[in-house]
């Protein structure tokens, strides 16, 4: 279903008939199963996305016994098109996008996002139609809560991105917010432990999964993209470019950086400050860590 | 084996008489269930805790209820079970300067005792880190050529070919040349089964040091810095000079055939290893011979011995649901009774049982490897949590005359980047992005880092973290010690353990030094180091502790050692060098408990060694109880053994 969804230029078609389709009949069929049941069940109209003009398209093949196509037909479906990702995720990941630093792209590839979408809403107690950031046009309403309960709330959205666990928040927070859990952190499942975007982050890979191989660890790390590459690719794929494309490149070269973002190693003095420090408890969760205070020197012994 | 299949061995073994019955399937007891196997003994192995793991789904499941733990903890790939509870790290927390421990290890020391075990098919052996260094020759004899701790009954020789023995058990992947340099002796030609674990990227960074001279203001003495490989019990590249040009075949995942391959670099060896490529007991189990049944949740209450000091039972109950430890008394008979149930629970059912206590040392002699962790940021990235724990340390502090004045101590180079000392890299997140709130419970106010700022700050923070592990050697002192506390009793009705615990003068010295040799470490790498033990806002880190006015704080490895230590005489030790209780002529008591020091050295292959040791010596006592008659009236002499069969072959070949 997602399928419908990956591209996001306007021109052509959504659903791409790829090659080596002939060769994948029954997935074709589940494909297929799949796209009528979603019609007959939707409710909702199909939002229009942004730079999209054509209605989307369905690919039926018509196949016979030997199990291969003998004919694709596309089928344009009109207005009562089922989005394949509900709108309010799409908005879950382009607010997420903001927060966390990797593109639409990185968020959808880590297969996280409805669960995610679920958690936040479970956790924040938001009921239907009701989001953090509102605004007229996006059909939702704003959560009323004080700007310092939405930044923590905002924090905890992109501490689960990066851990795929949701974090204690602030008492202050949980209190306003008037939840009915506990305010402790808890891995929301197995395998968002293993997409957190924090193992991206600095090149690695999660502890006890996606191991990189024998001996691989003798090797250099891999190089790390600078703040202007970052900030380049989430603009590039915001307008709907492909990363490397030429498009993406001029749109990286026009890209106005975000003037009070923190620039490195500069900021190091002040990063210094906002390291984890040990914990009073042998272990606790990473959320509960206490900020470490001032480094020591190394002065002294020899 | 299946947990009813399990539950079902319990009860078709009870009541029934066994040449040997073993109490614990860990590293130990699963070694000598597996030789004694081997020789053809009827053996029941007793497991209190759950089985599962021994087939490939159970494994799976253990894998991903780790990955699903909010606090990665050692034991964090095992579910809590109440019938047989483990301790944890997690039950450990501060208060004031002080501490409290909750939980199943009950404490009243002036320091915590921070380390766990488990109670599960495997055992601790399940979460070992799978560090396989030999002790040094002189860690045998430190009480008479350093004045501190205890003597083995035994050299560094006689243990030698059980060394070999047990490195060929695990299948150790290693550097012999490398380990001689550091003054392990090992006989001409040997090398480890596997090919050594290459080493990491930050090891490389740190070899930039080999040289460099660094004086340990305790000992006043100087040292030169070198970086030294340690051997691993984990998969590598089969060696194929191994055992005189045989080579090695090495062994795959238990419960799915075919499996099991090199060290992937999973970088979780603690709590799991994801493929098996780290040694298990469950690999000693897949071997056992029909003649070894095992019977997990059965936990051992007591052992009962006859007028003659034999035991001559022991009493279990079997439960079905850990959640609800609701049980059945049984009992069973064997020849000989190994206790192989970890340090301290060993101490525990001997002190239950009120047995083997003549020299009054039961439970005394905790040990452990009190560890100080220093972490700091380097000037370049390392590439941190990638591969195993560590791959290689610097080994000089480890010997020689300074351990008269303070504990030695090895230092391991950290691969996982801070990830022990502070919980990094998600308490990275957690701090950068300031989520929590600040210490009155209101929100931090924006710091700025936001989107791509923050994934960039991120990137360069946590790709530079070094972190530095001391693990400084703890001697026995009598006043470490493991009582029972009967005002508090497990799910079966047992007295729980009672742990005192502290470090001496000549430990913190330890620390001391360890700490002033980490200072100039990090100051050669051009590394600022942000280690910090200082208590705040009144509160002590666990283990904190201040020597000569600086502050410490101390980690526990889980290498608990020491409760029934093994001497040469039935007043001052709890075993002989058999480990054998000098008490009760058909009563061993294996594992690291039986050790007088263990030096540095990780202590799980040594263990292993000593297993292997006596079932060499079990094998004699059965056969001499199974012997129908005096011949010519000789006996053989009960101290007599012969060296087991997996290290026959080197004695065979080398005269």
């Amino acid at each position: 279903m997602s399928r419908s969804r990956q591209k996001s230029s306007g021109a052509q078609p959504r659903i791409a008939v790829t090659a080596g389709l002939t060769e994948v009949v029954p997935a074709i069929g589940a494909f297929l199963r799949v796209a009528q049941l979603s019609i007959e069940q939707s409710s909702e109209p199909f939002p229009a996305l942004p730079g999209e003009s054509d209605p989307p398209v369905v690919a039926l093949a018509m196949c016979q016994a030997d199990r291969r196509i003998k004919e694709v037909m596309f089928v344009t479906i009109s207005a009562a098109d089922p989005p394949a990702v509900s709108p309010k995720v799409v908005r879950f990941i382009e607010y997420s996008v903001d927060l966390t630093g990797f593109t639409r792209f990185d968020l959808y590839a880590t297969g996280m996002a409805e669960l995610y979408y679920d958690t936040v809403l479970q956790q924040l107690g938001l009921s239907d139609g009701e989001d953090l950031i509102g605004g007229p046009d996006a059909g939702a309403r704003r959560l009323e809560i004080s700007e310092a309960t939405r930044l923590e709330a905002g924090r905890a959205i992109t501490y689960l991105w990066y851990t795929g666990a949701w974090p204690r928040i602030a008492p202050a927070a949980h209190a306003e917010l008037r939840r009915q859990q506990a305010n402790t952190e808890f891995v929301v499942s197995p395998d968002a432990y293993t997409e957190g975007l924090v193992w991206r982050a600095f090149g690695g890979h999660p502890a006890g999964a996606k191991p990189p191989g024998f001996g691989t660890w003798s090797d250099p790390p891999s190089g790390l993209s600078d703040l202007d590459e970052i900030t380049a690719d989430i603009e590039a794929q915001r307008r709907g470019f492909s990363a490397g494309t030429a498009e993406a490149k001029a749109t990286a070269a026009a890209t106005v950086q975000d003037p009070t973002a923190p620039a490195l190693p500069e900021a190091a003095e002040k990063l210094a400050t906002l390291l984890p420090g040990p914990a009073w408890a042998y272990f606790v969760t990473p959320s509960e860590h206490p900020l470490a205070a001032e480094p020591n020197t190394l002065e002294g012994t020899s | 084996m299946t947990s009813a299949a399990a539950a079902t061995t319990a009860r078709r073994t009870a009541r029934r008489r066994h040449d040997v019955i073993i109490i614990g399937a860990g590293i130990a007891g699963s070694l000598v269930a597996k030789e004694l196997g081997r020789q053809g003994w009827d053996v029941l192995v007793l497991e209190a805790g759950n089985g599962g793991t021994d087939t490939w789904p159970g494994y799976l499941d253990s894998v991903n209820t780790f990955r699903g733990a909010a606090a990665k903890v050692p034991n964090s790939a095992n579910r809590p079970n109440s019938a047989a509870p483990s301790p944890d790290v997690l039950d450990l927390s501060p208060v004031g300067l002080g501490y409290r421990a909750g939980g199943y290890l009950r404490q009243n020391g002036e320091l915590p005792y921070s380390t766990d075990y488990l109670r599960a098919l495997g055992g601790t052996g399940m979460h070992w880190l799978g560090a396989t260094p030999r002790m040094l020759p002189e860690d045998f004899s430190t009480k008479s050529t350093w004045g501190h701790g205890r003597d083995w009954p035994i050299c560094y020789d006689t243990l030698e070919p059980y060394y070999r023995a047990a490195e060929r058990e695990i299948g150790v992947a290693g550097d012999v040349d490398g380990q001689r340099e550091l003054g392990h002796p090992f006989p001409p030609g040997y090398t480890f089964p596997m090919e050594q674990i290459p080493p990491s990227y930050v090891d490389g960074i740190c070899r930039r040091l080999d040289g460099t001279k660094v004086t340990d203001p305790v000992a006043k003495k100087d040292f030169t810095l070198k970086v030294a490989a340690i051997p691993q019990g984990r998969n590598s590249t089969p060696n194929r000079r191994y055992d005189g040009g045989k080579g090695y075949r090495p062994k795959g995942a238990v419960g799915l055939p075919n499996y099991g391959e090199r060290c992937v670099g999973n970088a979780s060896c603690v709590p799991i290893c994801p493929v098996q490529a780290k040694w298990s007991p469950l690999r000693a189990q897949a071997e056992f011979s029909d003649s070894v049944s095992v019977a997990t949740r059965c936990v051992v209450t007591r052992l009962l011995a006859g007028p003659d000091d034999r035991v001559r039972r022991v009493e279990y109950r079997v439960y079905n649901d850990p959640a609800t430890p609701v049980s059945q008394v049984q009992s069973a008979e064997a020849d000989i009774v190994v206790l192989a149930a970890h340090t301290i629970e060993n101490a525990k059912l001997l002190l239950v049982s009120e047995l083997a206590n003549h020299s009054g040392q039961v439970g005394r002699n905790l040990m452990d490897h009190p560890m100080l962790l220093t972490w700091a940021l380097a000037a370049e990235p390392v590439g941190p949590f990638r591969g195993p724990a560590h791959t290689s340390g610097w080994e000089a502090f480890r010997s020689g005359p300074a351990r008269h004045s303070r504990a030695p101590f090895r230092i391991e180079i950290g691969n996982w980047g801070w990830g022990w000392a502070t919980g990094a890299p998600m308490s990275n997140v957690a701090a950068l992005l300031g989520i929590g709130g600040a210490p009155d419970g209101s929100v931090r106010p924006d710091n700025g880092f936001r989107g791509p700022s923050l994934r960039h700050a991120l990137g360069f923070l946590i790709s530079r973290q070094i972190q530095l592990q001391f693990a400084v050697e703890q001697p026995a002192d009598e006043g470490n010690r493991v009582t029972l506390d009967p005002d508090y009793r497990d799910g079966m009705g047992v007295p729980r353990p009672l742990v005192t615990y502290n470090l001496s003068e000549y430990v913190r010295n330890g620390f001391l030094a360890a700490k002033a040799v980490s200072d100039v470490i990090y100051r050669k790498l051009d590394a600022t180091d942000n280690s910090i033990y200082i208590p705040q806002d009144g509160v002590a880190p666990l283990g904190h502790f201040v020597h000569h006015d600086q502050h410490f704080v101390f980690r526990g490895p889980g290498h608990g050692a020491g409760t029934h230590v093994m001497g040469t005489n039935r007043d001052t030790s709890v075993v002989d060098e058999w480990q054998r209780c000098w008490d009760h002529p058909n009563l061993y008591v294996v594992g690291c408990g039986s050790m007088p020091s263990m030096g540095t050295s990780n202590p799980s292959l040594t263990m292993a060694a000593l297993a292997l040791r006596s079932a060499s010596q079990i094998h004699h006592d059965l056969v001499e109880l199974h012997r129908p008659a005096r011949i010519n009236g000789h006996r053989m002499h009960i101290g007599e053994s012969t060296v087991p069969v997996a290290a026959q072959s080197y004695a065979e070949e080398r005269p």
